[in-house]
């Protein structure tokens, strides 16, 4: 079911891109992942605003009130939240909904690349099975178009790497080979949660969101330094059109890249805002 | 998002082949032993009572991972593994002789051992040629990766690619036949006596007849009978259409040519003209990937649903024998006992005679 709905379905098109290129592997992976990106746009729109409205509602006076005043009343707290949910026409799921319809697609597009690049026997064999000739014969117009199964292994060579293997820069002179994806990876992967962290004014939401930073950019790292770098190469694709989705609708949060600048400019409008109090102070007592 | 990545993350370290294996055993036989290549170890089981003669490496390298069909001839085997190094071992004692590490990739297919001169295919794109002693003698470069296993009639032999073709080239060169690789070192040889387009991969060794006809299939599901004098194909089958990809050797019983493919049909066809000799092609129920084996006038074929059948020459089943293990690996005729591979945990290799009655099963110590 998984494998005919989801699977083969990416497995064509992806096969079917390489095809259409010329046979490069690596730009098949870009334009795959740029394409898959492309058309779950709309939830990730949806997504993002939701979760805008969600942190503004959390930053919310009415919100941080409630939070104060049923501390200690769990039940209490959660039926009046819920009750402002209603209120403002946000609902606490509405930012989940697109992430777990988006999650099957993620997943099968990773498989999906893994798949292709099967270079052993059992893989190649899985491959072969999933291979059709629909879109091909759907767009049989196009004359350098190839029966896909004429394909079979893909050439994974793409600049320096294998994308089969794991990815190693070797440089004369250097006696160790340098993994330059799994570096971008870490990089791409960190900016990309960083850039999209929500502002948090709850402390155990920020520790949270915190670890993820530092603990996701590790384990995608991880998983870039052992695997085969085609799926590092997705990895930083995916990173970096995200953040350019999240950049085009508007929502990076760029401060949560300079801590020093936040701080500044909170301190400037905490100064602002008592200088402000003081003066409309001195105007009342001069009443 | 976060949720995503996290899950994404449990999917990618769940779903990665690390540690998974990603083929089958290959499987070999002599007059005594019978040497199953198998994730970190090949393993020598006596055929007598299946116990292990020997294991290489005696201690686990986990580097060594090995799934190609060692070679054997004149008590000395040769394997390949996946960290890209050729081993030729002392078939009886497990000892190393020599071992080669000059190619770039994994060895997937099984060299070829002849007269003391191992052929050995490589997915970097090159067959090496290798002396007695391990030493390179030259080198024939492919376009793509090389899986199948070649195949000689005593002056030359031939082998299939990746890059869809069939090659035919000397068994050996003399010096001045010898070229200059990319590097300029004098290793190459430049041209082979005959090379034929098949236009889709070819993973399945190629097998020779006795009238000089090569039989080769391709993962774009056809066969072909070409003429190993120039390479031309003699026939193809089906001459329109295609079967599923053909994933094995054909197996050779008379006249016969039959084979097994990944639809889970297996056909019999004339080996002179291409004309089918079953009325209807043998419904295996499940693919044929690791194809047959020829036992006098029958021929035994397994699928990746367990089953081993034996074929009569019109195509009957004779009787079938149903595993718990799917079977990828070729079984191979040891002294007419029936000897077979399995990737599972029920055995890894056991042998029974033609009539189905088991005499031992092999699984590899912890």
């Amino acid at each position: 079911m998984w494998d005919t709905i989801i699977i083969s379905p990416l497995i064509n098109v992806l096969l079917f891109i390489y095809n259409l290129i010329g046979q490069n592997f690596g730009v098949a992976v870009i334009l795959f992942t740029i394409l898959i990106k492309l058309l779950t746009h709309p939830l990730t729109a949806k997504q993002i605003k939701s979760t805008k409205a969600l942190a503004d509602l959390q930053q919310d006076p009415e919100w941080l009130e409630m939070q104060k005043k049923y501390k200690n009343d769990k039940n209490k707290l959660a039926e009046v939240q819920m009750a402002l949910y209603k209120k403002r026409g946000v609902s606490p799921f509405s930012s989940c909904l697109p992430t777990f319809i988006q999650l099957p697609i993620i997943i099968g597009l990773y498989q999906a690349i893994i798949q292709t690049m099967g270079n052993a026997p059992l893989q190649l064999a899985n491959l072969v099975s999933r291979v059709s000739p629909w879109l091909t014969n759907a767009f049989k117009f196009i004359p350098w178009l190839k029966d896909p199964i004429t394909l079979i292994p893909l050439n994974s060579q793409f600049l320096w790497m294998d994308l089969g293997k794991p990815e190693r820069l070797y440089i004369p002179g250097i006696s160790f080979g340098i993994p330059v994806l799994t570096v971008l990876v870490v990089a791409s992967s960190f900016l990309q949660s960083k850039l999209m962290s929500p502002p948090s004014n709850d402390p155990q939401s920020k520790q949270m969101s915190g670890m993820m930073n530092i603990y996701m950019p590790l384990l995608m790292g991880w998983f870039a330094y052992s695997f085969a770098s085609g799926l590092a190469l997705y990895f930083v694709v995916s990173n970096v059109v995200t953040i350019f989705q999240y950049g085009v609708l508007g929502k990076l949060n760029i401060s949560n890249l300079f801590p020093a600048r936040k701080m500044d400019a909170k301190t400037k409008n905490n100064k602002v805002r008592s200088t402000q109090i003081k003066s409309s102070g001195s105007k009342t007592d001069r009443k | 998002m976060t949720m995503a990545l996290l899950i994404l993350a449990v999917a990618i370290s769940g779903c990665t082949t690390a540690g998974v294996a990603t083929s089958w055993p290959g499987l070999s036989v002599s007059q005594d032993l019978a040497y199953v290549a198998f994730g970190n170890y090949i393993y020598a089981v006596k055929n007598s009572d299946g116990s292990l003669a020997w294991r290489f490496p005696q201690q686990l390298v986990k580097e060594n991972v090995f799934f190609a069909a060692p070679a054997y001839e004149n008590n000395t085997i040769v394997a390949g593994d996946y960290s890209n190094v050729l081993f030729s071992l002392n078939a009886t004692t497990g000892q190393q002789n020599w071992d080669f590490r000059e190619a770039k990739d994994r060895y997937i297919a099984s060299p070829l051992l002849y007269n003391g001169t191992t052929y050995a295919p490589n997915t970097d794109g090159h067959l090496y040629v290798l002396g007695s002693s391990g030493n390179l003698l030259w080198q024939f470069k492919t376009l793509r990766p090389n899986w199948s296993k070649p195949v000689t009639d005593g002056s030359n032999f031939y082998f299939g690619s990746m890059d869809h073709f069939v090659y035919a080239l000397k068994l050996s060169y003399s010096q001045d036949e010898i070229g200059a690789d990319e590097n300029g070192k004098r290793i190459a040889i430049q041209k082979p006596l005959w090379s034929t387009d098949l236009v889709t991969g070819i993973f399945a060794d190629p097998i020779l007849s006795s009238k000089n006809i090569l039989f080769a299939g391709t993962l774009g599901g056809k066969l072909f009978a070409l003429d190993t004098q120039t390479g031309n194909i003699i026939w193809t089958y089906p001459s329109t259409g295609k079967l599923g990809g053909i994933w094995s050797s054909p197996v050779l019983v008379g006249d016969v040519v039959i084979v097994g493919d990944e639809l889970g049909k297996i056909y019999a066809l004339s080996a002179v003209t291409g004309a089918e000799v079953w009325k209807a092609p043998v419904d295996a129920g499940a693919p044929v990937i690791g194809g047959g084996t020829a036992m006098t006038d029958k021929a035994a074929f397994i699928t990746t649903a367990g089953k081993f059948i034996i074929l009569d020459s019109s195509g009957s089943e004779l009787w079938n024998k149903t595993f718990t293990e799917p079977l990828y690996t070729a079984p191979k005729i040891m002294n007419d006992y029936v000897i077979l591979a399995a990737v599972g945990k029920d055995f890894l290799l056991t042998k029974f005679d033609q009539n189905g009655r088991e005499f031992w099963s092999f699984n590899p110590p912890k």
